[in-house]
């Protein structure tokens, strides 16, 4: 697997704290959670909020708690900071395999921004469960708001930009029977 | 064979709990699991009941419905897998000993530690004991001490212990969070009761 040494450093952070019945990976404090609970939680404050406001809601806080668990986790690392942008974004994509939020590759790649694919976004993959196990319904709006979030932050710690400097659009999403989910991100 | 929580413990963090090196998903006790940050996780939820400050019981009660239902579907789906079966139904022989179960799994999953519980068969009441939710230090951290309890969903998943157990549905009891770590309590408590038919009411 390639960023191996970086992907088992991180592995390696991963603690279960038995007195408090606590998980931290990378320095920050993580939870597992299901699909079931994550779409509802999607489809709620969608349901509430609105596609665009509930949508920006959650792109917003994970690019933000993504963007400072990777800061936290890569400061002083001499490995990542001796790769080029594009190695660090795919290193960051072997540590979201690790979180399970589902494998990106990436299709174009540039200074000004970068285009990902994924056959497996996690928020898709769960949306489709529901879909067969519940009847939910193919979805008129993308559904990967959290990918979204993440994929920006990941290209602004890859360029030692600050969070918000880059903006994410799924403009592809499996939930809306696309093949794959395809996210677009560029510098704001 | 009781319930030993530790022989779970074990066995769910010993099963290796990361993405597929491939897919990236995490495939176990027949859900999809993700691992989040904590400060994800409730960061979206407050931003959300701030959105809506006067329509706040109502945007409680969405994210309370998202856990109940994710306690139903995926517990109910683990209560029914290849790797309950295999680790978990031996030791299961009562009601209240999948209760005992399904605290031992949510006692691994980075949310909290359940420190004890009691449960009235008859009356079909239950109240869950929580200490170091993950709400707990975070809302205080971020937005001080809370006015009201905060654990929302802990709050879902209360109610959805008794849901699977000892109830017929979804929906079928309800929980209130009566102390909360996050407005200065020395614990969090929540109490759960069937919900009273239209009939009861009369």
């Amino acid at each position: 697997m390639a960023y191996d040494s970086i992907v088992n450093r991180y592995l390696g952070t991963l603690g279960f704290d038995a007195d408090r019945s606590r998980l931290a990976i990378g320095g920050v404090e993580v939870a597992f959670h299901c699909d079931k609970f994550n779409t509802r939680i999607l489809k709620n404050i969608e349901d509430v909020m609105g596609y665009e406001d509930g949508g920006r809601l959650l792109r917003e806080w994970a690019e933000k708690t993504t963007h400072e668990s990777l800061a936290k986790f890569f400061k002083g690392d001499s490995e990542f900071a001796a790769l080029a942008p594009r190695g660090r974004v795919e290193a960051i994509l072997e540590l979201f395999k690790v979180l399970a939020y589902g494998a990106v590759s990436i299709k174009s790649f540039g200074d000004g921004g970068a285009v990902f694919s994924s056959p497996y976004s996690y928020l898709a993959e769960g949306w489709l469960e529901n879909k067969k196990a519940w009847g939910w319904t193919l979805r008129q709006g993308p559904a990967c708001h959290d990918m979204c979030g993440h994929l920006a932050a990941a290209m602004s710690i890859a360029f030692g930009k600050p969070i918000g400097a880059f903006t994410a659009v799924e403009t592809s999403c499996r939930t809306m029977d696309a093949p794959e989910c395809v996210f677009e991100i560029k510098g704001a | 064979m009781a319930v030993n929580a530790e022989v779970i413990r074990d066995g769910v963090l010993g099963m290796g709990l990361r993405g597929n090196p491939e897919t990236g998903l995490l495939r176990g006790f027949g859900v999809i699991l993700a691992i989040n940050t904590v400060d994800y996780l409730i960061e979206r939820e407050i931003a959300f009941l701030k959105a809506f400050p006067t329509a706040e019981p109502m945007a409680e009660k969405a994210l309370v419905d998202a856990a109940q239902w994710c306690a139903n579907a995926t517990f109910g789906g683990m209560m029914k897998s290849a790797e309950w079966a295999g680790l978990i139904a031996p030791m299961v022989k009562t009601k209240v000993d999948s209760l005992e179960a399904l605290h031992a799994v949510q006692n691994v999953l980075g949310w909290g530690k359940i420190v004890g519980y009691e449960i009235d068969e008859a009356a079909k009441t239950y109240t869950l004991r929580v200490k170091h939710s993950y709400y707990s230090k975070n809302y205080i951290d971020n937005h001080g001490i809370s006015t009201k309890p905060r654990c929302y969903m802990w709050q879902g998943v209360a109610a959805g212990n008794m849901d699977l157990v000892f109830g017929s549905k979804v929906n079928d009891f309800e929980a209130v969070e009566t102390q909360c770590e996050a407005k200065g309590d020395d614990i969090c408590e929540f109490r759960v009761r069937q919900k009273r038919a239209l009939f009861d009411l009369l």
